[in-house]
């Protein structure tokens, strides 16, 4: 019992610096520094120095969710789950919802399943030196995420692009950093950011782009209720916000 | 508590008395049209879940989402999800709101008498619905055809009638069964079909996760079950 209270307290402590979600306002300076200098160096001002560092550090040090915190915390959620079921009025002993609040609650750990990973263990042996200075883009890389204001999903597809700097990335790292991202508590701009910010930090490209076109359920099912609704967010960095003729041919590339 | 009666599929309890159309019986229509006569008089009397329950409810569904989202290892005190916890109740009795109303209510005034004998369809009927069983969004598009037998209901009824049943935690089969006996109740026609095909997040956002998948289901009564060439010519439509 303590151990877990110790944990859980550990948890808030680290959420509170460097939230699970992280911060993406942490990262900002790493990214406008390299934009000020326009190449792929970062050159640090004495101010970002201190942030930069402590941005890198807490990128490969994430605290992250295990198995043992999901298997603590299951019977909580599920008991959770069955009051919000008695509270709009079903009877959660009948037989379609008997074992629904442990299936929901281990839906939703595997929907915010990117807490458990870190994007270290993910990238580490996957960056490859190659020749190779010409644009590269995955697109269409399918996301489901949870909207962090209503616990509603959204899905959309993912689009990235990056000039890579004779070091290029297995291709599934860049889906697989999409899937930590998207599966937290998410807000889409937050997402873009997050998913362009980790490429940045692990390759040091000259630039990255990043476009997300979502359809939020929050949105199609609820609320405006306006059905053909898509959201569309990107973030560029380095080449691809300042040159305006590379973001068009990313653009024109992913367009179908 | 009032709704702890076991054989009570809440599904289609309001206020603790059982429909019984909404009891589905693998679905003989000839059953189906004997429990009808039963439930247009249990109709009259239903009371549905009222809007100030769910004033009432509200602070424990938020607690509970609390209790979720701190389980999850997130932190409740940042920005982003201050008021996560309320949003989610809210959107969550929404989602239910088909708890609320009564086939009764809807239909009551909107039956004209017509000289119509021919197939009435109404499809790609948008639904959103939740899945019983992993609380987790199915969606997709519903198709209702009808027979009417000299009486014809407003069209967009058959849309409300949808949405009563899909605003619910559903299962798509049920769904589609309900759908079809609340139409067969009120027109009493020669025959009604319903065919839905929904993608089911539980499947596509986790599970076997496979994205492009559709579950489709039908429903056929009177004469669509029983002429081929009915229900040839509905299916046709729907698929045109």
């Amino acid at each position: 019992m303590d151990h877990a209270k110790q944990k859980q307290s550990e948890k808030q402590a680290a959420y509170s610096t460097d939230s699970v979600n992280g911060h993406v306002e942490e990262r900002a300076p790493v990214l406008k520094s390299s934009n000020r200098t326009g190449g792929p160096q970062v050159v640090p001002s004495e101010e970002t120095r201190s942030h930069t560092s402590a941005v890198m550090e807490s990128w490969k040090e994430e605290r992250t969710r295990s198995i043992q915190d999901n298997e603590m915390n299951l019977p909580g959620i599920a008991a959770a789950y069955t009051s919000i079921l008695r509270g709009l009025g079903e009877d959660p002993l009948r037989q379609g919802l008997l074992k629904t609040p442990w299936r929901a609650a281990t839906a939703m750990q595997f929907f915010t399943k990117g807490y458990q990973e870190k994007i270290s263990d993910v990238l580490n042996n996957a960056i490859f030196d190659e020749d190779h200075d010409e644009m590269v883009i995955v697109k269409d890389i399918d996301m489901f995420s949870m909207c962090e204001h209503h616990l509603v999903p959204f899905i959309g597809k993912v689009h990235i692009g990056y000039l890579p700097n004779k070091r290029v990335v297995g291709l599934s790292k860049l889906a697989r950093i999409v899937e930590i991202y998207s599966r937290r508590l998410q807000v889409q701009e937050r997402l873009t950011k997050q998913i362009a910010a980790a490429i940045t930090e692990s390759l040091q490209p000259p630039g990255v782009g990043v476009v997300i076109e979502a359809s939020h359920m929050c949105m199609v099912m609820r609320g405006v209720q306006k059905m053909n609704s898509k959201t569309v967010t990107s973030t560029m960095l380095g080449v691809f916000r300042e040159d305006p003729k590379t973001r068009e041919e990313f653009l024109k590339l992913i367009k179908d | 508590m009032e709704y702890q009666k076991a054989a009570a599929e809440m599904n289609g309890v309001c206020n603790g008395n059982i429909i019984a159309e909404y009891n589905c019986h693998n679905g003989f229509s000839e059953q189906a049209m004997i429990e009808s006569k039963k439930v247009a008089v249990q109709n009259k009397h239903e009371k549905s879940r009222k809007e100030s329950e769910d004033e009432s409810k509200l602070p424990a569904l938020e607690a509970a989402y609390n209790t979720i989202l701190k389980g999850l290892g997130e932190n409740t005190d940042r920005q982003g999800l201050l008021l996560t916890p309320w949003r989610a109740a809210k959107a969550m009795q929404f989602l239910t709101k088909g708890y609320h109303e009564t086939i009764y209510d809807i239909l009551n005034d909107a039956i004209f008498d017509e000289n119509h004998d021919e197939m009435v369809m109404v499809k790609d009927i948008d639904m959103f619905s939740l899945c019983e069983h992993h609380l987790v969004p199915f969606f997709g598009k519903v198709h209702i055809g009808y027979l009417p037998n000299k009486r014809v209901v407003g069209l967009s009824k058959l849309a409300r009638i949808v949405e009563i049943f899909s605003r619910r935690l559903q299962v798509q089969e049920r769904l589609t069964k309900q759908i079809a006996l609340a139409i067969t109740e009120a027109l009493n026609p020669a025959g009604v079909a319903v065919v839905i095909e929904a993608a089911h997040m539980c499947m596509v956002m986790r599970g076997v996760q496979k994205m492009n998948s559709r579950t489709i289901t039908s429903t056929m009564l009177g004469v669509f079950r029983e002429d081929p060439k009915t229900r040839e010519e509905f299916l046709s439509l729907v698929r045109s």
